[in-house]
């Protein structure tokens, strides 16, 4: 308790608070422009800070990363675009509501559900720290073999009525993953002889090209014949006008989406917690799991729990990934891999000295966690209100000439590399290709961040183990494993209930 | 053999290529190394068979949906060859004056015609994503002869 009261005394310093609400108004911004993200953004500021207190830098660090993630959800809202990675998946909810006039209900929801994720990872990094890093490195090669087969278990809910559509796209992604050099021999695939290709496609301007290339693509493909498709945004904007508006949800919603946020929140707790799992893998696990306990709701069309769920998922991702860097001094992921280099800086370190030799700092980190996320409730809730106020009254023709100019700047400042921008061009053609086809989206990404996890993990697991014995023998592994053909059954056990509760209703009204 | 209407050449059309892009996976992971074209292989295989399974299945289907009617597909190709100029000149031009043109030309794609809204609109906003990008946080974003 006195240790988390020395953490608390940091936070006496105004200059401490001022630094974290301008950490948490640049996350905000840096989420919102497509292509940047929180990395980039601390990379940059992590030599500006070197001159400052170690309180005050860390405070600003932390309030950018607790922020990037909801400000991404607000192009993904507003334009299908999403601003980061991890608002992909409320990219289609949440434009979708967008669609019907719902465009700051949306956005409420999205601040919302991120505010009770940060929350809730704050408190379990506060609370229990020590113990789940521990439980954390029990993962090796075969845990996460299975966690990533976990993963694409997800695919199969995901599927619904188009289940070999979803397996296509699937492919594509595994052979996107393979392009590059192998993360196993060296060697090099699919490269085609070009430099750019060694490392791959990465993901940033993947999405770019399949969310907003592809929605202008879209917009073009509307033009003259269905001109109806390209006004349809203002017109629905001036029919709602009175009745959306930015506000936190109403308790009614709040009881509907309770169960959402809850275990959306746990599962991003854990896959954050867990070294390089990811936030990717987290948003889709979580909406998986809300649509496998919600059947009757139509996700993707706008529905609340589309949104509550990866929003919520991926800021329990931001302080839970901080938990074996700040108990064990292993970094969770690429964001928490820069806050120990800002640790470095300030000449602070990692892992259980940090708690020992300065609990002030450690304290004052897990402290400020928790206040960034009070503060950006009510922050992003203003800034959405004043953007999207101003944005939806614009031409959609004439947003479409601005949403590009981001589009292709944000491709590029990925990596300063003009070969993103083709990445992008290339992209937004296959995310066309697939809308026209009725094929979906989310598997190819999803197999995309895991192809080179399953592949890594498989070749290591067989190494270490001599056999797929070692899926079975480890109780980590059997337990994934378990779930995941749970997973992969279900639906397969809803479509058996359906026909056995049709057949039930057929014999019943025969009899009456 | 019975004659294959427009609508189903084109629902079959995407199966195809998938068959198509799977064998050529398949062939090009039998060709490397074991542990390298491993996946590949796998994967080819499975688009391969995926693809005829979707054949087979848009073959039969009885009421083929032509998904390009009502589309704009000409619009959609201008539109990917004024990114893919935009691309090819950003070396060239600049990132600034390839831009501006850039949006200019998504908006007289999309139909909008009030230059005098446009221009500054195109002009202004590329400006402040210039500024936001360059001098905020450093991305070194070709100037050519507006370097500065």
């Amino acid at each position: 308790m006195s240790d988390i009261l020395l953490g608390l005394q940091q936070f006496a310093d105004p200059i401490v608070i001022v630094a974290l609400i301008g950490g948490v108004l640049l996350g905000l911004t840096v989420g919102a422009l497509p292509g940047l993200n929180d990395v980039i953004t601390i990379s940059v500021l992590i030599p500006l800070t070197f001159g400052m207190k170690p309180a005050v830098a860390l405070a600003l660090l932390i309030g950018v990363y607790s922020s990037s993630a909801t400000g991404g959800s607000i192009p993904a809202v507003m334009f299908e675009i999403p601003g980061t990675a991890s608002a992909m998946l409320t990219a289609a909810d949440g434009h979708s509501m967008s669609k019907q006039g719902k465009t700051k209900e949306a956005l409420s929801l999205c601040m919302t559900s991120s505010f009770i994720g940060g929350i809730s990872a704050a408190l379990v990094l506060l609370f229990f720290a020590p113990t789940l890093a521990h439980w954390a490195l029990k993962f090796g090669a075969p845990e996460y073999f299975m966690l990533a087969v976990l993963g694409m278990s997800s695919i199969v809910g995901m599927a619904g009525k188009n289940a070999v559509k979803s397996f296509l796209a699937m492919c594509l992604g595994l052979w996107i993953a393979c392009i590059g050099m192998s993360p196993t021999t060296g060697g090099l695939r699919f490269t085609f002889g070009s430099i750019n290709l060694i490392d791959g496609i990465p993901l940033v301007p993947q999405m770019i090209g399949l969310f907003g290339i592809c929605s202008i693509l879209k917009l073009m493909d509307a033009v003259g014949k269905k001109a109806k498709d390209v006004s349809q945004l203002d017109t629905s904007i001036v029919e709602n006008e009175g009745k959306d508006r930015i506000a936190l949800p109403n308790r009614k919603m709040c009881k509907r989406l309770l169960p959402t946020w809850l275990s959306s929140s746990a599962i991003g707790n854990l896959m954050g917690i867990i070294p390089g799992a990811g936030m990717s893998m987290a948003i889709f696990m979580a909406y998986d799991a809300t649509k496998k306990r919600c059947p009757k709701l139509d996700f993707g069309s706008g529905v609340p729990e589309g949104i509550a769920a990866p929003e919520a998922a991926n800021n329990a991702v931001i302080a839970s990934s901080m938990v074996p860097l700040m108990a064990l001094g292993i970094p969770g992921n690429g964001t928490s891999a820069l806050f120990l280099g800002a640790l470095t800086i300030h000449g602070l370190r990692a892992g259980s000295q940090l708690f020992d030799k300065t609990p002030d700092i450690a304290y004052m980190m897990i402290l400020g966690f928790i206040f960034a996320n009070i503060l950006m409730l009510p922050m992003a809730l203003l800034f959405c209100k004043h953007l999207a106020t101003k944005v939806l009254k614009v031409n959609p023709k004439l947003l479409a000439g601005c949403i590009v100019v981001l589009c292709v700047t944000g491709s590029f400042a990925y990596a300063n590399n003009l070969f993103h921008v083709g990445v992008t061009i290339v992209f937004g053609l296959i995310g066309y290709l697939f809308w026209k086809f009725g094929l979906p989206q989310a598997p190819l990404i999803l197999t995309t961040v895991l192809g080179n996890m399953i592949e890594t993990n498989y070749i290591s697991s067989m190494v270490y183990g001599q056999g797929v014995g070692i899926f079975v023998t480890r109780p980590i592994c059997l337990a994934l494993l378990i779930v995941s053909a749970i997973f992969m059954l279900m639906p397969i056990i809803q479509i058996i209930k359906k026909r056995l509760l049709a057949k039930k209703v057929a014999g019943e009204v025969q009899d009456s | 053999m019975k004659r294959m209407s427009k609508d189903r050449c084109i629902s079959l059309l995407m199966p195809a290529l998938f068959i198509a892009f799977g064998l050529w996976m398949l062939i090009e992971g039998l060709q490397m190394k074991t542990m390298l074209g491993k996946l590949p292989s796998i994967v080819g295989a499975l688009t391969a068979g995926l693809g005829v399974i979707q054949f087979i299945m848009d073959y039969f289907d009885p009421s083929p949906a032509n998904r390009f009617a009502n589309s704009n597909v000409l619009q959609v190709c201008i539109g990917l060859a004024g990114l893919a100029i935009y691309a090819f000149l950003m070396k060239r031009i600049g990132y600034i004056i390839d831009t501006i043109f850039l949006s200019l030309f998504v908006m007289f794609q999309l139909g909008y015609r009030n230059w005098k809204v446009a221009v500054p609109v195109a002009i202004g906003f590329t400006l402040i994503v210039f500024c936001a990008f360059k001098l905020l946080l450093r991305v070194n974003l070709p100037m050519v002869f507006l370097n500065f």
